[in-house]
């Protein structure tokens, strides 16, 4: 491990790798600071630019991407209270009452640093779990792995919706996509219609252009709306003395670090949710709880740190077990793929290089994208101004050449806009398509385990047992289970609870 | 939202009934999997189904779901139409021509049609504007892919 953190560290020096950082974070605050682009999106349509690249230098410009549009958010948030990405709801809360005070600059200064101590913490944990995770992945056989996609489908289907049905519903859809095309152990066509063109399957990054990005330049035309911009001056000599008040709050800090890795851990659960929680618990600890919401500096930094520590979180089991934490990662899945990688222990071995160097690059980007931020907000915030009409027409034409791009195949645009009509119709319906992605991803995982652990224990006389009495899977029915059951015990309690306080 | 809800369910229900019979000539390996996820599915949708059918009927909600895009009818079809008719006209006319076209047409019916689009964007002049950005960005857009990034482009009789 201590040969690929040198080598890693070499490669994060060189002058190209590190115009790539500069690149993604710039890109990605960009993305980010535009409300109607989240940072899914922003990846996706940046996959295809990394095509040509070395698998490390794309993963470079893909995870600065990533880092730098969760912070982005913020600045629209801050700034004309509107989340420029879901993450940064929860710092619309404090953000931009602290700007109307006139201290948009001060809130400008706590995200970002809020953002870069997430970045680093959040990274922390990536460096020193994944690997350990990827020891024990290694151990996982077929009926391992089916159980493993058996458990982030029910994560998914409990945490990401309000409705546990749809979610449900949502991940099956998802699963039935995945089979489209070559059966993986027989070899035979399914659901192809005589299509030649659908033979190979459903491309992951053409569903995840279609859901991710059609839905939002719909809804960016049906409610044109134009938000105001608070303008504010610059103030000198106020940057060290927030981060220093910053600093003086490790109870914050390390508790938005956890939740935030945590529940980027957690499949389904994105960015949003963990900035929620965070703000949340930032104030139930607080000893002046009444002035949360009028624009306090904790409102803004507890989300803002949770929502970056997120996002190395959900790196932690996409790297290790090809689950992606959170719907960016499930594009990052996607890019790996392209290039012929699959995630999983290997990615600590074989392709240790890669993935250090990945890893190591995050660090990297952070700290870049601190400078840039404490020296460029005001510039960032500009991008905000872009008009909708000519942004809306551009992302059309970019998920078209996106999805046509991966396997030059018309065929791959019209599922892309498919998936993208169905997206939008769906999401108004609360069919999310978080579960839909996670579905499709781990379709194949779940059928190869299935189909395997099946043929293995029939040999051995008995699949079930087969299935069921290996100890790992006997922990991991019994997450699954859990996990299940969760959502409905939760409801109970709160009916119970809703009950007694009537 | 329930009516919506309805058709939803009833498709789902049909589509994995009718994708269920499509699996009948496989052997098992390739069918189980398929088979388990329609059966699971066509029961999860008859189950939202019947949920949906005993949930009271909710107080007309002061918003309907789709208000937003029927207030602004035009542009989402404009952007639905629109994208449909250009992925179709590409395999036709190419990327670079169809690409300006569509910008062309999308930017400017979509400025006209919001009223708070700067008054740069409407008029004779800005219909100039527009086809000017319009042009730069699908060329740029085909020379970063095709000449630096070396990524194909879809292509037709024309560029």
């Amino acid at each position: 491990m201590l040969d690929f953190f040198v080598i890693a560290l070499k490669h994060c020096l060189e002058l190209h790798n590190i115009m790539l950082m500069l690149l993604g974070v710039w890109g990605g605050v960009v993305i980010g600071a535009l409300p109607g682009l989240t940072a899914t999106m922003g990846i996706a349509l940046l996959v295809p630019f990394t095509f040509v690249m070395p698998p490390e230098k794309g993963l470079i410009l893909l995870g600065g991407l990533y880092a730098g549009a969760i912070y982005g958010g913020s600045i629209a948030a801050i700034l004309i209270n509107t989340p420029g990405t879901p993450s940064a709801i929860a710092t619309t809360f404090d953000g931009h009452p602290m700007a109307l005070k006139g201290e948009a600059e001060e809130a400008l200064t706590a995200s970002i640093t809020g953002s870069f101590i997430g970045g680093i913490g959040g990274n922390i944990f990536l460096l020193s779990l994944s690997p350990l995770l990827a020891m024990i992945s290694l151990k996982f056989g077929p009926p391992e792995m089916f159980w493993v996609a058996m458990l982030g489908l029910t994560i998914i289907a409990t945490f990401a919706t309000e409705s546990l049905l749809k979610g449900f519903i949502g991940g099956l859809i998802g699963l039935v996509l995945a089979t489209v095309g070559i059966s993986p152990i027989a070899g035979e066509s399914r659901f192809t219609f005589g299509n030649p063109n659908l033979a190979g399957g459903i491309e992951l990054i053409c569903a995840l252009i279609g859901f991710f990005c059609i839905p939002q330049v719909i809804k960016m035309v049906e409610s044109p709306e134009k938000a105001e911009m608070i303008k504010y001056k610059r103030k000198k000599g106020i940057l060290f003395r927030l981060i220093l008040r910053i600093l003086s709050m490790p109870g914050l800090l390390i508790r938005s670090i956890v939740i935030g890795t945590f529940i980027g851990v957690v499949p389904g659960a994105g960015g949003n949710i963990a900035a929620l929680v965070s703000y949340n618990e930032a104030m139930r600890w607080s000893k002046n709880p009444e002035k949360f919401g009028k624009g306090c500096i904790e409102g803004v930094v507890a989300p803002e740190t949770a929502n970056n520590a997120e996002v190395s979180g959900s790196l932690i089991p996409l790297l290790t077990l090809g689950i992606p934490g959170a719907p960016p990662a499930a594009v990052l899945l996607g890019a790996l793929l392209i290039q012929g990688i699959r995630p999983g222990p290997e990615l600590y071995t074989v392709h240790g290089e890669i993935t250090y160097t990945f890893i190591i690059s995050l660090f990297f980007s952070n700290f870049f994208m601190f400078l840039s931020a404490v020296f460029g907000a005001r510039l960032f915030a500009k991008v905000m101004l872009v008009p909708r009409h000519l942004l809306a027409p551009v992302i059309v034409v970019l998920s078209v050449i996106g999805s046509y791009a991966i396997r030059n195949n018309m065929m791959d645009v019209a599922i892309m806009l498919g998936c993208g009509f169905a997206g939008y119709v769906g999401g108004k319906l609360g069919f999310h398509p978080a579960p839909i992605v996670l579905g499709l991803i781990l379709g194949k995982i779940a059928e190869i385990g299935l189909v395997e652990a099946m043929t293995i224990g029939a040999a051995k006389g008995g699949w079930f047992v087969y299935f069921i009495t290996r100890p790992l899977s006997a922990v991991l029915i019994v997450l699954v289970v859990f996990s299940a059951a969760w959502p409905i015990i939760r409801s109970r309690k709160k009916k119970a609870t809703g009950r007694s306080g009537s | 939202m329930k009516k919506g809800e309805l058709i939803v369910g009833f498709t789902l229900i049909a589509v994995s009934i009718y994708l269920y019979h499509t699996l009948s000539s496989l052997t098992w390996e390739g069918a189980i999997f398929p088979r388990i996820l329609l059966i699971l599915l066509t029961v999860a949708s008859a189950l939202f189904v019947v949920n949906t059918l005993r949930r009271k009927e909710e107080k007309p909600e002061e918003r309907g779901l789709f208000d937003d895009a029927k207030k602004h009818l035009p542009q989402v079809l404009g952007v639905v139409v629109g994208s449909i008719i250009y992925v179709y006209f590409i395999s036709i006319a190419g990327f670079v021509v169809s690409t300006t076209l569509f910008l062309i047409s999308l930017i400017y019916s979509l400025g006209r049609l919001d009223p708070l689009t700067h008054p740069m964007w409407r008029g004779y002049k800005g219909f100039i504007y527009t086809v000017i950005i319009s042009i730069v960005i699908s060329l740029s857009i085909y020379v970063v892919f095709h000449h630096f990034l070396e990524v194909p482009v879809p292509s037709g009789h024309l560029v």
